[in-house]
């Protein structure tokens, strides 16, 4: 099995807005991880979009984008501010039953000194407080690891 | 870089996508019954697992293991403080999770075998099946080279001295039990089999058995009449010893299990007549039940066996003997301190260490002693007199515990002496002790009816247990007395025994010292207490492994954060479930790299195989970390190899339902294994 195939087999429902997840005592309301996507602007306003949420499409962009910002199926628009560099990563749980649940988009932007954790909200439900399109910051030390992941500004 | 990962089982010659996992009672032995949804009874106990692709299912398990010991889970812990760049040659470990660590290091190290030892002290329980009978109360007595004797003097025809007649000639037998060390059991055709099974500390393999069947001895006496005057008195015997009883071996197997319900049989002894045996077997596999099952007997009671018993007095178990020189492979050791810079060490070799400082405890215990004595006093003519005297002296309470035993041969008729060559024998609670005793016999005359006997005892044990050498000093002093009457005689008596002991006991393998071979990351400190891990993989039916494991594949790409959880539902979220929140639901896990194929693993050089300590019965139950236990597996970095010689990443598990009883709630129960991560 694929874990990166683009079924959804959980989602009870999924339009081009959103989708709902039900269980036994929880209900999930989640973006529509096909209509998800990162927006690289880059020096003179060229944009470049990305794909959806199981292929991003980050790797195959330029260095020396000058804006970056999340555009969800839900109509909300996260802007980052301008940092050194970007590494989005998109935190997904995959079941073994083939269930596939979309979490975050956890934007690391290098600081001078750090790294500021932008974790934007990719599901909602009767738990958590949290909901679609909130953005909860954080920050963590810089990484001596090198990820070539990294996208520079310009 | 996007993540590609593949989720895949291996049966039938063949990787397969993995649909289902189903768990089932053990008896469901085809997919036809199994169902495509688990079918559990609570109560069943051990359940059976199996996968399933998209079509079928695959019991990858008739009962689940449910050992704690598995060769992806070597933990332990630095003794003390170690400088790598020192390069000491070694390192101490304790702690270590598992006993049977030297054997497993050295085996796959390539130590040469150099012989066999004893390993019968780490057996920690035995079990005997119900038609049998072990005299034995503790475990240490089934090795135990020394019978105990049980004296009975029985005088089938007594004969009184009657004038004018001949009194008919009478004979008296001592016999000697030595079955009362062992277990025996009569012939019964009724019963295929019969077995005693043995628990050892941890998995073993046994490579040798020693054992030896129990007889037992009559001294027979036939007593002479001597004329006298008036009429016969009775004079010394002729003493013949014949062996009368002989149980031998008989039809037996040896088998071994690692769940004491399985069982695998080893060696198969047929039809033997032979009274003693060592029986070298060609045993490959480590199991922590051993048993000598007794197959059949019914044959044993005619021709050349004659005997209406079965019966093994001793038997040992020997496993291989390693050298102490270091062998022609290696280990890798890894300190996961720091998982971005973890210390690795190879190690080539290893010593089990006792405790240098040994634990010394006295006690003194008086005993009061109620028993009984024999005493057979017989007068000849002559001055002096001579008298023969036999004493069975024994505690009536427990003839095993504080049992004395003395005879006595005195050619005095008006003072008994000393008997230099008596013997005592004690007991004490998981030691053999043979103590020889001077022996003080007191009679102050004819015309005295009483009789003190005292015995004194003084001997060093040396102790060798599962967990403990070293050696015991015992003292002990045993007084009774009695009246004394002409004649055979049975008295009570009653007095007291006391015991000093001096335990001087060194704990055993307190540590393990482990013989570098190879610094690889040999910069700063392991510290003390820090913990340890073995990288190391056998195709060893014990756990975790390729072929039992759901095996996720890195294929492209890399993937961060990854957790391993247990939730209750398809929304990832909630653990309000049954079998999560009874801790029923655990997994063990290990993420790693290795050379070869995916199928056949073996470790990796650069880098090195284990990308994150593997688990083992880990509970499973969403986020939740109490206390620094972690209910998940995880957090680590799963990337694509790129480099020829290296494959993966891959993290494998076997997911486990432990401890299904009564308690569960009727009906269907699931829950979802998630692998949570993050990539770009």
């Amino acid at each position: 099995m694929d874990l990166s195939t683009k079924e959804l087999p959980n989602f009870d429902r999924l339009d081009g807005t959103d989708g709902t997840i039900l269980g036994r005592y929880n209900k999930v309301n989640s973006v529509n991880p096909h209509k998800c996507r990162f927006v690289a602007t880059y020096p003179g306003g060229a944009e470049i979009k990305g794909i959806d949420l199981f292929t991003t499409g980050w790797a195959q962009i330029p260095n020396g984008l000058s804006k970056l910002r999340y555009e969800l199926s839900t109509g909300h628009i996260i802007e980052i501010p301008k940092f050194k560099a970007y590494l989005p990563m998109i935190e997904v749980s995959f079941g073994m039953d083939g269930s596939k649940v979309f979490h975050y988009i956890n934007v690391n932007c290098l600081a001078d000194k750090e790294v500021i954790v932008y974790k934007i909200v990719l599901r909602q439900d009767q738990l958590l407080p949290q909901k679609i399109g909130d953005v909860i910051m954080s920050r963590k030390l810089v990484s001596t690891e090198r990820n070539s992941s990294w996208k520079y500004t310009s | 870089m996007a993540v590609v990962i593949t989720s895949k089982f291996y049966q039938e010659d063949e990787w397969k996508d993995i649909s289902k996992i189903v768990f089932t009672s053990p008896n469901m032995d085809s997919p036809a019954i199994a169902g495509t949804r688990s079918h559990i009874l609570p109560g069943e106990g051990n359940l059976g697992v199996w996968y399933e692709d998209t079509s079928e299912m695959f019991r990858i398990e008739s009962y689940q293991r449910t050992t704690d010991s598995d060769f992806y889970n070597y933990r332990m812990t630095a003794k003390e403080a170690t400088d790598l760049q020192a390069e000491s040659g070694y390192i101490d470990v304790k702690n270590v999770n598992y006993s049977g660590f030297d054997t497993y290091i050295k085996e796959n190290t390539g130590v040469e075998i150099i012989g066999y030892s004893d390993s019968t002290g780490f057996i920690v329980d035995r079990k005997t099946k119900l038609e049998y009978t072990p005299h034995q109360k503790n475990l240490d007595e089934i090795h135990s080279q020394v019978d105990t004797k049980v004296t009975e003097v029985t005088l089938i025809e007594n004969s009184s001295c009657t004038a004018g007649a001949v009194p008919s000639v009478g004979v008296s037998y001592e016999k000697s039990l030595a079955r009362n060390y062992g277990w025996y059991t009569k012939v019964i055709s009724e019963f295929s089999q019969c077995h005693i099974t043995f628990e050892f500390e941890d998995t073993t393999k046994i490579t040798a058995v020693e054992m030896s069947s129990m007889e037992f001895e009559f001294t027979k006496r036939t007593w002479n009449f001597v004329p006298t005057d008036s009429c016969y008195d009775i004079g010394v015997p002729d003493e013949e010893t014949v062996t009368n009883k002989v149980y031998f071996i008989g039809n037996y197997t040896i088998q071994g299990s690692i769940d004491n319900v399985s069982w695998i049989t080893i060696y198969t002894g047929a039809n033997t007549t032979n009274l003693s045996k060592f029986i070298y077997l060609s045993n490959t596999q480590y199991y922590k039940y051993y048993r000598l099952n007794i197959t059949n007997n019914s044959s044993l009671n005619s021709g050349t066996f004659g005997t209406d018993f079965y019966g093994v007095r001793k038997l040992r178990f020997y496993n291989y003997e390693f050298s102490t020189d270091a062998g022609t492979d290696s280990i890798a050791l890894y300190e996961f301190n720091n998982l971005d810079a973890p210390k690795i060490v190879r190690i080539s070799n290893a010593y089990p260490q006792e405790a240098t400082t040994p634990t010394v405890t006295n006690t003194s215990t008086d005993n009061n002693v109620t028993g009984q004595m024999v005493l057979r006093h017989t007068t000849v003519s002559g001055t002096p007199v001579s008298s023969s005297y036999t004493v069975d002296l024994h505690s009536n309470i427990d003839p095993y515990n504080y049992l004395t035993t003395a005879v006595c041969v005195s050619s005095t008729v008006s003072g008994l002496g000393e008997d230099a060559a008596g013997q005592t024998y004690t007991k004490q609670d998981k030691i053999n002790v043979v103590v020889d005793a001077a022996l003080e016999f007191r009679d102050v005359g004819l015309d005295s009816e009483y009789v003190l006997f005292t015995s004194q005892g003084f001997g060093v044990v040396q102790v060798d247990t599962a967990d403990w050498v070293g050696e015991n000093t015992i003292t002990y002093t045993t007084v009774v007395s009695g009246t004394v009457t002409s004649g055979t005689q049975t008295y009570p008596l009653t007095g007291y025994t006391t015991r000093y002991v001096e335990s001087s006991l060194y704990a055993r393998r307190e540590n393990f010292r482990l013989v570098i071979d190879e610094y690889i990351t040999n910069s700063g400190i392991v510290a003390e207490n820090e913990p340890l891990y073995v990288w190391g993989y056998n195709d060893r039916f014990l756990d975790l492994d390729v072929k039992n494991a759901v095996v996720f594949e890195v294929t492209t790409g890399e993937a961060y954060n990854c957790r391993l959880t247990a939730w209750d539902d398809v929304t990832h979220s909630t653990t309000i479930n049954e079998l999560i929140q009874g801790d029923h639901v655990r997994c063990s896990a290990m993420a790693y790299c290795c050379n070869d194929s995916k199928l056949n693993p073996t470790e990796s050089k650069s880098p090195l195989n284990l990308v994150y300590p593997p688990v083992h019965n880990r509970i499973f139950k969403g986020n939740v970390e109490i206390g620094g236990n972690r209910y998940y597996y995880g957090d680590f970095d799963l990337v694509y190899r790129y480099q020829s010689d290296v494959y993966g990443d891959y993290l494998i598990f076997k997911p486990m339902l432990y401890n299904i009883t009564t308690d569960i709630s009727y009906g269907i129960h699931d829950y979802i294994i998630t692998l949570h991560y993050a990539y770009t």
